[in-house]
């Protein structure tokens, strides 16, 4: 079974994506924020596939990118990053950080989950 | 003799009984603002959709030796919840090293701006853009004060409203979204304050609130009593008048061009947050203009009180000058023809309860004391009186406190309540009554630093010693 | 009480009306504090009951998004606002299929019954709250409903239920809207602009040409704003037509500032010393766009402009022509005798290589 790490401050959009990939017979971990995220990311086991959002309290979803692909465990994981349509800027610089896609809020469920099974084959 | 003696218990009494109805009325007022939190089913949040379609603003953070914590202050900054905005840190030459921590974290680098001069400020040094935030400049000025400091990040902004923050203010993530909600509905409004909060006790984790509590100590939590009856609900009643006098330097919005109009900020007064208010009614009405000004009374920006004696003194002092200072510069909107409610009602009231109030309050409780202790007053009537002043003082906190619980009711427990309701009576028997004796030592200074400094300017720096920015801001 | 009792007998008005006024005062204290213990003891009570049902409706709307859940809970009527305001949060959320499974949801629980009994209601919130609903829900049958609310004096709500028109039919929705671009000056420009956005800018803008035609007199100042927003040009033939008639300078600033069309460059160069700033500002603009090699020297004049925003947009229209290469800016800086348009075009050279 695959595990995929979610990392977003709103709550329903974690329990949305939770529930999809679920569904899917993915294994799923949540974090509500940058800072939750980092503590979690110390300790868990390195999950098959991590989606972070950009806009999110305490750390936002660039510098957990960054931090991600400083740790020598975490930097071939494929990293999706969740951005809001109206910053466009943010995609360029999702992609020159290192992440594997994004996916624009609000998004397409069978979207998000193709783009996830692509990065996982 | 002893008619003058009556004519002054009686007017005293009176004062009194005025100062604390007025109040209470005010926070009547209020009501007309909060109604809508009131509703307990729509007291969580509209869908955002409903608040889509802001304006881009431009953030204007002034910062002077704020090293430890400008770096989690911007990027609590950055992630404020709106679609489109720039943040425009000026440093007003620290002499710690702001600026390098801040050219080593946000990888800054110098930027050969043109920089439109449309207020007179010290000179810019350079403006730095960021390679990682594309929304976040700095710019690198001589030590003006933080009035001068505003004045060049008006200088350096490109978009209509700005909004000036100060470094160590913490704010929601939606407070950006919700001080700007007045110039949606409503495009007359050239200025909006954000609703200030004490975060003593709160947890703060790298510039954001992550839980609310209530302080433990007991002059912090006299503070939070005290800012329910005197600064929330006592100011929000003066916004459906359009008469609202003070927004508060740690956080509010404005028409840039209303503020160019009227001349940006001054930096000759200790109060410039409450001087540029004051002059946007006088400047507005005096023109015929019409306008709105007005503030959102969503908690959305928390603050830290002073948890000392000699902090809090020395605070309260500065902003009965700053006050002092605030009204005195816009004298002539003071029953103006053309004042309409600021210059008829608002202005009057805060030159006799909040300006004079100082003088009549303690002259008041030293009339009765002494005439107690020597014999020109009964016995009966000295005791009426404190037990008069104390009363409508309860009354007054006990309002203030109710309009807090049925309308944002910040604080979760139910021993916040208890913890309040204390706090909000013992406030009344001694806190009240030393606040008095400050602010008239505000003004005694005031009235003598105007005599000496007749006829020059005075400048106030950030970087002066008798003037540390950590009490600069009115909450 | 002696206390009372004493001092209520004394002949001292001063202290009969001091002793009363007092008494009066603090027993509404006593009140208000007891009041506001009750109402808290209340609160934590519905605070308790809310969670319940948070915890409930949380997980289906996550699952309704892609399918209809088996079973749903009875609905209780103190949570059909909470119900509502949630169900806007996941239609926000999410986009494509997921729409039509959360719409299918709203049906089953009956959410558009819901939605309409919010119109009647008095706080706007309720009222807001319902007109967005509807139009998520895009629900035909509404329609008129709606557009009843388009006409309210509200601009909040009436703009909301414009929006909500938008939702449901836009072609249909802009036809609603076009009187009022002319007549409704309350509306805020961005937000007019933000729904008709929402149609391709080959469907809104002959439209908005088109009613300009019919409204010559009245307002077109605010019609070309909302033109001009939404991304619509014009061409040498409507520029003259405007400019025809003498118009005000804010008119002309915005035909200018629309104007793409390559033959009607040298209807510009005229407003290149027009009297009135902003003219000049979106003369520069313009020729940023459609400048020939012959025609630099008009935004070289424009770069010693005593203004600032002229001085700018001049500098980062010359910046941005196709035919102009570092070296040849450099020249054109080197041969300035003026300071403020050397800096100036520094800055748009530095912005540009960013």
């Amino acid at each position: 079974m695959k595990s995929i790490f979610i990392v977003d401050d709103d709550e329903d959009i974690r329990l949305i994506i939770q529930y999809m990939l679920e569904r899917e017979g993915y294994q799923v971990t949540s974090a509500k924020d940058g800072k939750h995220a980092q503590e979690l990311m110390s300790s868990m086991e390195k999950p098959d596939l991590a989606l972070f959002d950009v806009m999110m309290p305490y750390m936002d979803g660039f510098e957990l990118l960054g931090y991600a692909r400083n740790e020598s465990e975490w930097d071939d994981t494929p990293i999706i990053m969740l951005t809001a349509k109206s910053q466009e800027s943010d995609i360029v610089r999702a992609l020159d950080n290192g992440a594997s896609d994004y996916v624009v809020k609000p998004f397409k469920p069978n979207e998000l989950l193709a783009r996830i099974r692509r990065q996982l084959h | 003799m002893s008619e003058f003696i009556k004519l002054f218990e009686w007017t005293f009494l009176i004062y009194f009984i005025l100062l604390n109805t007025g109040y209470i009325g005010l926070n009547l007022v209020a009501v007309l603002q909060i109604k809508r939190y009131i509703n307990l089913l729509s007291s969580h949040s509209l869908p955002k959709s409903l608040a889509e379609m802001a304006p881009p603003v431009s953030i204007i953070v002034p910062a002077y030796n704020e090293e430890p914590t400008i770096i989690s202050s911007i990027h609590a900054m950055l992630q404020l919840d709106y679609d489109e905005f720039e943040l425009v840190v000026v440093n007003d030459g620290s002499r710690d090293d702001t600026l390098e921590v801040m050219i080593r974290q946000f990888d800054l680098h110098a930027f050969p701006e043109a920089v439109r001069r449309r207020l007179e400020t010290e000179a810019i040094k350079t403006v730095y853009v960021s390679r990682k935030y594309p929304n976040l400049r700095v710019v690198d000025k001589v030590n003006g004060g933080k009035a001068d400091a505003l004045n060049a990040g008006i200088n350096v902004c490109r978009y209509p409203l700005f909004c000036v923050v100060d470094a160590d203010s913490i704010l929601q993530q939606d407070s950006l979204r919700q001080v700007v909600q007045p110039f949606i509905e409503d495009p007359l409004t050239v200025a909006a304050g954000g609703t200030i909060r004490i975060s003593n006790g709160c947890t703060v984790e790298r510039g954001f609130l992550s839980h609310v509590d209530l302080s433990r100590k007991p002059l912090v939590l006299l503070q939070i009593a005290e800012y329910l009856r005197a600064f929330l609900f006592g100011r929000m009643g003066w916004a459906p008048l359009n008469a609202l006098l003070i927004i508060s330097g740690a956080f509010g919005v404005f028409k840039k061009e209303a503020v160019i109009l009227a001349g940006g900020y001054r930096r000759d007064t200790v109060g410039e947050d409450m001087e540029l208010v004051v002059r946007l009614h006088r400047v507005l009405r005096t023109e015929g203009k019409p306008y709105r000004i007005t503030f959102v009374p969503d908690p959305i920006c928390w603050t830290e009180a002073p948890e000392d004696l000699k902090g809090l003194k020395s605070q309260r002092i500065r902003w009965q000058r700053g006050l002092a200072e605030s009204l005195s510069a816009n004298w002539s909107l003071l029953f103006n023809p053309r004042g309409g409610a600021v210059g008829w009602i608002a202005f009057p009231y805060m030159v006799i309860f909040e300006l004079l109030g100082p003088f009549l309050e303690v002259a008041g409780y030293l009339f009765f004391i002494s005439g107690a202790v020597f014999g020109f007053i009964d016995e009966e009537a000295a005791i009426i009186f404190f037990v008069a002043a104390i009363g409508f003082g309860l009354l007054l906190s006990a309002t203030a406190l109710l309009l807090e619980e049925i309308s944002f009711h910040i604080y979760p427990r139910f021993r916040h309540t208890l913890f309040l309701i204390l706090a909000a009576t013992l406030e009344n028997f001694g806190y009240r009554q030393l606040n008095s004796l400050w602010r008239l030592q505000g003004m005694i200074r005031w009235m003598l630093g105007h005599k000496s400094s007749w006829g020059e300017i005075r400048r106030v720096g950030h970087g002066s010693p008798e003037t540390p920015v950590r009490e600069d801001k009115h909450p | 009480m002696n206390f009372i009792s004493e001092y209520a007998g004394s002949s001292d008005t001063l202290v009969q009306f001091g002793l009363w006024a007092t008494i009066g005062a603090v027993s509404i204290t006593i009140l208000l504090i007891i009041y506001i213990l009750i109402f808290r003891s209340y609160q934590l009570l519905i605070l308790r009951a809310n969670r319940g049902f948070y915890h409930h409706w949380r997980p289906l709307l996550a699952q309704a998004s892609f399918h209809l859940p088996d079973r749903l809970p009875q609905l209780k009527s103190k949570n059909h606002v909470p119900l509502l305001s949630m169900w806007n949060h996941y239609f926000e959320i999410v986009h494509g299929d997921a729409h039509d499974n959360l719409i299918a949801l709203a049906h089953r629980i009956q959410l558009d019954h819901i939605a309409r009994m919010q119109l009647l209601r008095h706080d706007k919130k309720h009222v807001l709250l319902g007109i967005l609903t509807l139009g998520n829900l895009k629900s035909r049958q509404d329609w008129p409903l709606l557009n009843m609310f388009v006409h309210l004096d509200d601009s909040n709500i009436s703009l909301v239920a414009l929006r909500a028109l938008f939702r449901i039919h836009p072609e249909r929705a802009m036809h609603t809207l076009l009187p009022y671009l002319v007549t409704r000056r309350d509306f805020p420009a961005p937000q007019v602009a933000t729904l008709l956005k929402r149609l391709p800018v080959n469907e809104v803008c002959p439209q908005l040409i088109l009613h300009m035609g019919l409204n010559v007199h009245t307002a077109s100042s605010s019609l070309l704003r909302y033109m001009e927003a939404c991304g619509c040009s014009i061409n040498r033939q409507v520029f003259s037509s405007l400019i025809e008639r003498k118009p005000d300078d804010h008119i002309i600033s915005v035909a200018l500032a629309m104007l793409s069309d390559p033959n009607a460059i040298e209807l510009i160069t005229p407003y290149v010393s027009h009297k009135r700033w902003h003219v000049r500002v979106h003369a520069a603009r313009a020729l940023g766009k459609l400048a020939k090699p012959e025609h630099v020297p008009y935004l070289v004049q424009l770069l010693s402009d005593e203004q600032w925003w002229v001085r700018y947009r001049a500098a980062q229209a010359l910046v941005s022509l196709p035919f102009m290469n570092q070296a040849q800016l450099d020249h054109i800086g080197d041969e300035l005798g003026d300071r403020y348009g050397l800096d100036i075009l520094r800055q748009a050279m530095a912005e540009q290589a960013i």
